[in-house]
């Protein structure tokens, strides 16, 4: 209820503001023109106190809901008083009436501007207006041809390695210019702060705003992307939007995992911020933030576009399961592997985690080199024979390799002994003799090696019966 | 190409002219009527084509990405309603209270069907078949499942799954579309429309029902039907006669060296009626020309298991051979999966044993039990299970208590919603694990309840899709599979 009354505030403050003035212009041509007013005068003077000791509780009520920043408040809240003062002080004492309008006057627009600075933000008088295409921008789109946009939009150069995005650089200023408004020091709507590290991580009203590497789960930039006339749309309609790079740096630094550099206190700060806030509020707020483990390439998403255009070559391209970055690729569909096919893969190559070259009896090695970030190759019945193993063992990452049907014999297995990262060899159904199977698992007994030898026993039969 | 005709010859024929020009009145007000939509659309289609990507892929190239353990689905349905106590719920102490009647307190006033609501007793009936621990996960398989009892350290079984539905239809519609009621899509048309096809010349969500099987509950062709997704991502039916696709190879008497031609025309004539008309629908017909065009070689090729060693129907079982078995749908499910064929489901109907279940049932397992065995060691040694998602499960579960007369090896199951058990293996699943738990009469879950929309999202999760992004808009509402529902059941997932 009491946070109902201070919501009245910016309503009731309309009425001292216009009775008074009409007062004060009244009290003014009352002297010029000799008419005798005086009494309509001490009505709206009335009136207009009493409108405007309302507009100040009002207004006090909603400083303590916590939206505001206390010193921010100050300033508009004595001018307030002082005006309400002032206007009673007219009322009931007619002395120098002309002269102590004046400073009423002055006193309504001193505070009414400060009023507007607390909500529009402390440089809003004096800021040029926006461009109506500044603002327009991007109401008539609906999220999905958004994303898109962004999609094409991410491909600007910007972004550096994986966990280490150039927050302060990049996010930090669009922070800045566009939420900082409402959201730091001077304002927290929706209980929400974006001016510290730990502010970020902390959200709002309804909790963390940040699912580090998934930007539609993230409020940070689901809101971004909503219509511009929806009510949880970022920045509300009518404030300055950002543009498609910008969105799409937040996005991107999202997918990154939220990473924050560490200078992030060089941020000026008002000396209260970090009091304002329990180190055991940011524990319990922390985010769910999925640190890439150690083995974990450092590699940063492939160009879209790139790989739009790998896919018109007819090239099936997946994500891969174990690397937020790597890709699978799969030839299934390329009738012949010849040179244009590989090229087709160019430039994505560095994200090609997995290859699938099932039943191809076209497969070149040296072209399997190029993808130096290969940890899974899928060259079942395949015409990979032993010799090709060893460049294969040049690949840092190879983690996985499918052999099984194909004409892979004991000359193989010193290639395989030597490939370090290994961890899973499929050879069923290939040339390996027992002999050299045994010597394998001796020489590497980290590798997990399916066989594929597997027979059913036979059921007991006599248990198939009901009992009794 | 000796017979290829001149193009200005064709393309000046009179009736693309008229197609061309032709906008009456009732023309003219369609086409205005789109006004925006239109414009807004081509703005979009120009900027794509240069891409050489659809709008629909692009959109959905878009959608969040989450790391897909699994790359490919096999789902075996065992339509009917497996009983859970012959098949994966071991309940022990049902034994001592053979024949009692259903505790109140288990009931709690549920709800039967009409079966059985008029039975002046429902005397529990315990499994006449014994259990028995398998595997280093020790888990308890019915002695009807021997084959699937070797291979169950590759299972994760969910014993707490639950439905809304009571009959047949509703049920398995509920299950494959996501509502009761028909008309949305299947689960592997919601894939289709989201991953699109791996393999180009082979649809991405197939289709086949057993032969073997009895059919006491009939299958709908809906049930792999698109609903309002665009229609080249419904099921397509392989069957076991000699054209396992209808209307596929080319009628007799036609040699079809022009068929490539003819089409490249009908093509042709489709997209002009496309520019005049932007009728989705023409795009789907165009897109399931040029897939039947490639299907007239990948599938017989796909279809033809005679280059399969004898090793193979042997792991398979005896039925493998047959044409249409489930046996032999289950071999085919595999060379379709190592063709990347996104969704491949089975359909095995027989299981409602409202009767003589301890009969009926052994058939059905033997049926059955052996070639599901058989496609998961088949994919492991392939190196194709950790990435392929392999589903055994029915629509719902059996009451405890029996339908009709009770006799030691005599008796029926009601159709019971509240629990069954389902099995998941493969890609991203944790692989020997039993997940949730049933009070002891397994009649309700004690532990773990899933959904079925929970079960919906977790499948998609696996492959890689966000169930929550995975949307269409149909009449004003954006439509998923898991409609406004499904948790991702976590507890499953490696």
């Amino acid at each position: 209820m009491i946070d109902l009354l201070g919501h009245l505030h910016p309503f009731l403050v309309h009425f001292p503001i216009g009775i008074l003035v009409i007062a004060c212009v009244m009290i003014w041509a009352q002297s010029i023109r000799k008419v005798e007013t005086q009494s309509s005068i001490s009505a709206l003077l009335l009136l207009g106190a009493i409108a405007a000791i309302m507009a100040s509780i009002s207004g006090f009520l909603l400083s303590n809901s916590g939206a505001y920043e206390k010193g921010d408040v100050l300033a508009h809240q004595w001018w307030g008083i002082g005006t309400t003062l002032c206007a009673l002080g007219l009322y009931f004492f007619q002395a120098y009436q002309k002269i102590i309008s004046l400073i009423l006057f002055v006193a309504l627009a001193i505070t009414g501007h400060l009023g507007g600075e607390l909500t529009y933000g402390s440089n809003y008088f004096f800021a040029r207006k926006k461009t109506v295409s500044q603002s327009k921008e991007l109401s008539l789109s609906t999220v999905d041809t958004i994303q898109q946009k962004i999609e094409l939009d991410t491909a600007v150069e910007v972004l550096s390695t994986a966990g280490n995005f150039p927050f302060e650089q990049e996010v930090l200023p669009i922070l800045k210019s566009h939420c900082f408004q409402c959201h730091s020091s001077k304002k927290q709507k929706g209980k929400l702060r974006l001016d510290t590290e730990a502010f970020i991580k902390k959200g709002g009203k309804e909790g963390p705003i940040l699912l580090a590497g998934n930007p539609l789960k993230s409020h940070l930039y689901r809101y971004l992307i909503l219509p511009e006339d929806d009510d949880l749309h970022m920045p509300p309609e009518g404030k300055k939007q950002l543009n498609e790079r910008q969105m799409a740096i937040i996005k991107r630094w999202i997918e990154m995992g939220a990473p924050f550099s560490e200078s992030m206190h060089a941020l000026s700060l008002p000396s209260n911020a970090a009091d304002s806030m329990h180190a055991s509020d940011i524990q319990s707020h922390a985010l769910d933030i999925k640190q890439p483990t150690m083995t974990l390439l450092p590699l940063e998403s492939a160009n879209h576009a790139d790989i739009l255009q790998a896919k018109s070559q007819g090239l099936s391209i997946s994500p891969f399961a174990n690397h937020p970055a790597g890709l699978s690729l799969n030839f299934v569909n390329v009738k012949h592997l010849d040179s244009k096919a590989w090229q087709a893969t160019k430039k994505i190559q560095n994200n090609v985690l997995q290859i699938k070259l099932t039943k191809r009896q076209d497969i070149q090695v040296e072209e399997l080199l190029n993808f130096k970030n290969l940890q899974q190759i899928n060259l079942e019945q395949s015409n990979i024979q032993d010799g090709d193993l060893e460049r294969l063992g040049q690949l840092p990452h190879l983690a996985q390799l499918n052999l099984y049907g194909t004409r892979i014999s004991d000359q193989g297995i010193k290639a395989i002994v030597a490939m370090k990262a290994l961890k899973v060899l499929y050879i069923w159904q290939s040339r390996l003799s027992q002999e050299g199977l045994q010597a394998l698992k001796k020489a590497r007994p980290d590798l997990s090696i399916v066989e594929g030898k597997f027979q059913f026993s036979p059921p007991d039969t006599n248990r198939l019966k009901a009992i009794k | 190409m000796g017979h290829r005709h001149s193009d200005p010859f064709r393309l000046s024929h009179p009736d693309l002219e008229k197609l061309n020009r032709g906008l009456d009145r009732r023309d003219f007000l369609k086409k205005t009527a789109m006004g925006f939509g239109a414009i807004a659309l081509n703005g979009l289609l120009a900027s794509h084509q240069a891409q050489g990507q659809s709008l629909e892929q692009q959109i959905l190239d878009a959608l969040p990405r989450i790391a897909p353990k699994a790359k490919r689905v096999v789902y075996l349905f065992m339509s009917g309603g497996p009983s859970q106590f012959e098949t994966w719920d071991y309940k022990p102490e049902l034994t001592k209270r053979m024949g009692q009647d259903l505790p109140d307190s288990i009931r709690k006033g549920q709800r039967l069907t009409g079966m059985s609501a008029n039975q002046a007793i429902l005397p529990v009936a315990a499994s006449a078949y014994g259990f028995r621990q398998y595997g280093q996960s020790q888990t308890w398989v019915s002695d009807l499942l021997p084959y699937t009892a070797q291979v169950v350290d590759e299972l994760c079984v969910i014993k707490s799954m639950f439905t809304e539905q009571i009959n047949h239809d509703p049920a398995i519609t509920f299950f494959q579309t996501g509502h009761q009621l028909p008309g949305r899509p299947s689960i592997g048309s919601w894939l289709s429309y989201g991953l699109g096809s791996e393999n180009q010349n082979l649809p991405a969500f197939i289709v086949m029902v057993s032969k073997d099987a009895s059919k006491d509950q009939p299958l709908y062709a809906r049930l792999w039907g698109n609903g309002f997704l665009p229609s080249e991502h419904q099921g397509v039916q392989f069957r076991s006669s000699k054209d396992p696709v209808l209307f596929l190879s080319n009628p007799e008497g036609y040699d079809g060296k022009d068929r490539q031609e003819m089409l490249d025309y009908l093509k042709q004539l489709n997209q002009l009626q496309n520019e005049s008309w932007g009728d989705p629908e023409v795009d789907a017909r165009i897109a399931q020309y040029e897939m039947a065009f490639k299907m007239q070689t990948s599938v017989p090729e796909v279809m033809d298991v005679s280059d399969e060693p004898q090793e193979v129907f042997d792991l398979y079982g005896p039925n493998s051979r047959d044409k249409g078995s489930f046996a032999a749908n289950c071999l085919l499910a595999r060379k379709l999966l190592e063709k990347d064929v996104r969704f491949v489901q089975l359909y095995h109907q027989g299981w409602d044993h409202h009767d003589s279940l301890p009969k009926n049932i052994v058939n059905q397992c033997k049926q059955t039990d052996q070639a599901t065995a058989a496609l998961i060691m088949d994919l492991k040694r392939r190196g194709m299970l950790e990435d392929t998602l392999v589903i055994w499960g029915g629509e719902f579960g059996r009451t405890v208590y029996s339908q009709g007369k009770l006799s030691p090896t005599g008796y029926g199951r009601d159709h019971h919603p509240k629990c069954f058990s389902m099995w998941m293996a493969g890609a991203g699943v944790k692989a020997g694990t039993t997940f949730g738990q049933t009070d002891d009469f397994s009649y309700n879950i004690i532990k773990d309840p899933v959904h079925v929309h929970d079960f919906q999202a977790t499948m998609l999760h696996l492959m890689g899709i966000d169930h929550e992004q995975l949307v269409y808009k149909y009449q004003g509402r954006r439509f998923r599979l898991t409609d406004v529902h499904g948790k991702l059941v976590k507890g499953i997932l490696a």
